[in-house]
């Protein structure tokens, strides 16, 4: 189907384009900026990707940690709506140096660092859903273990009725790795913050 | 805007912000409203899709590119747990409100441009957000890609004359010829 007259043709005006595009822009950088310098929390939700996380220390209070089943999306060209087993492992507020999250994507790895140079990564409402979480040299204070998952009180969420649930006042675990389905942050700063494409995922176990 | 009104009369809103850009690339001063729609007109007809027509009255790439950055970021949101995200406050929740607003803003763009300003804005804004609430825009992808929709929306203007600086010296040769109205 064609039109015979030449219908009249609008366009991007570069003056115009730049009354809105440059703040756009220096808002985008400010916000990396701030978010890079650990000054603006960012909140996470990432779920059905396998992913990562290596750090050299994680501390932090309010934690719980019960069993749970985490399904794939059913729109998953690898593994369509799989039941994975996991045990969610929850945290009010926890620090962490010397973060490290790799994703990966076809052969490279999406690779996220921060909290290395002095200042930890903070995060509050931390949730990870895991299948592998190995640390070195862990230490707990206030540890219930064996109460119902559904009762747990000390971390912000509680898991299903009847399964068995851990939680503590404090914890600090060296060397961490874990192995996860999702994560999630409520609110998380990372300083030093940085995103990178690259053929090799974080230094440590699992990779 | 309204300050530079033009003495004639253009009852489309549209021709009238035609008429601003013209002034503010030109020089000319009201004249150059006539001048722009004649230069547009001394175009020879040509034969065009009637999709490339339809595409040619609208931001087009910019409404588009914000549909995808929103749909990017909503993807990665929804395949997050939602019950975990509800457990961490409202924060949470506005994670998927802000991709949301980024789709509507771009298929309304496409469908309804005539208030693309405002959507540019609430795009902008939008996509800044979901820096903050999701998954830092999808690890920046969604949220470049909404900035930069957003803004070319906003820059986009309907019924433009040919490109480059022949065409404005075109213009301005005929701006005294153009009879007034």
């Amino acid at each position: 189907m064609t039109e015979s007259v030449t219908p009249a043709k609008g366009r991007v005006r570069l003056r115009r384009w730049a009354v809105l595009g440059v703040p756009g822009v220096v808002a985008t950088a400010a916000l990396t900026v701030l978010t890079a310098q650990g000054a603006l929390a960012v909140s996470f939700n990432i779920s059905s990707m396998a992913h990562t996380i290596n750090a050299d220390k994680l501390s932090g209070t309010g934690l719980a940690q019960y069993g749970g089943r985490d399904r794939t999306s059913p729109n998953n060209p690898i593994e369509k709506g799989v039941y994975k087993n996991v045990f969610i492992t929850t945290i009010k507020d926890a620090e962490i140096t010397n973060l490290c999250q790799a994703v990966q994507i076809g052969a490279a790895y999406l690779k996220i660092t921060a909290g290395g140079k002095g200042t930890p990564a903070a995060a509050t409402n931390l949730a990870t859903d895991s299948d592998v979480l190995t640390g070195k040299s862990a230490s707990f204070s206030g540890l219930e273990m064996g109460r119902d998952a559904s009762e747990l009180n000390k971390s912000f969420s509680t898991g299903p009725a009847g399964t068995f649930g851990l939680q503590a006042d404090t914890i600090e675990v060296k060397n961490v790795y874990q192995h996860n389905w999702a994560t999630t942050a409520g609110a998380m700063t990372l300083p030093d913050l940085r995103i990178e494409l690259t053929r090799d995922g974080c230094p440590g176990e699992g990779n | 805007m309204a300050s530079d009104s033009t003495p004639e009369n253009t009852p489309d809103p549209s021709a009238s912000t035609a008429a601003l850009e013209a002034h503010d690339t030109s020089g000319t001063t009201a004249h150059s409203t006539t001048a722009d729609s004649t230069a547009a007109g001394a175009e020879k007809p040509r034969r065009v899709s009637r999709f490339a027509a339809w595409r040619w009255r609208r931001p087009f790439w910019g409404g588009l590119l914000l549909t995808l950055a929103g749909t990017l970021i909503m993807i990665m949101m929804v395949q997050g747990s939602l019950e975990v995200a509800l457990a961490s406050g409202p924060r949470g929740v506005v994670g998927y409100i802000l991709p949301a607003l980024m789709i509507i803003c771009g298929v309304l763009t496409l469908f309804s441009p005539a208030q693309r300003v405002f959507y540019s804005i609430v795009g902008l804004l939008s996509s800044l957000g979901a820096w903050v609430t999701s998954n830092m825009g999808a690890f920046m992808i969604g949220t470049i890609l909404g900035v930069t929709g957003s803004t070319l929306i906003f820059g986009w203007l309907p019924e433009q004359g040919p490109r480059g600086k022949k065409s404005r010296r075109r213009k301005r040769e005929e701006a005294p010829a153009a009879p007034a109205v």
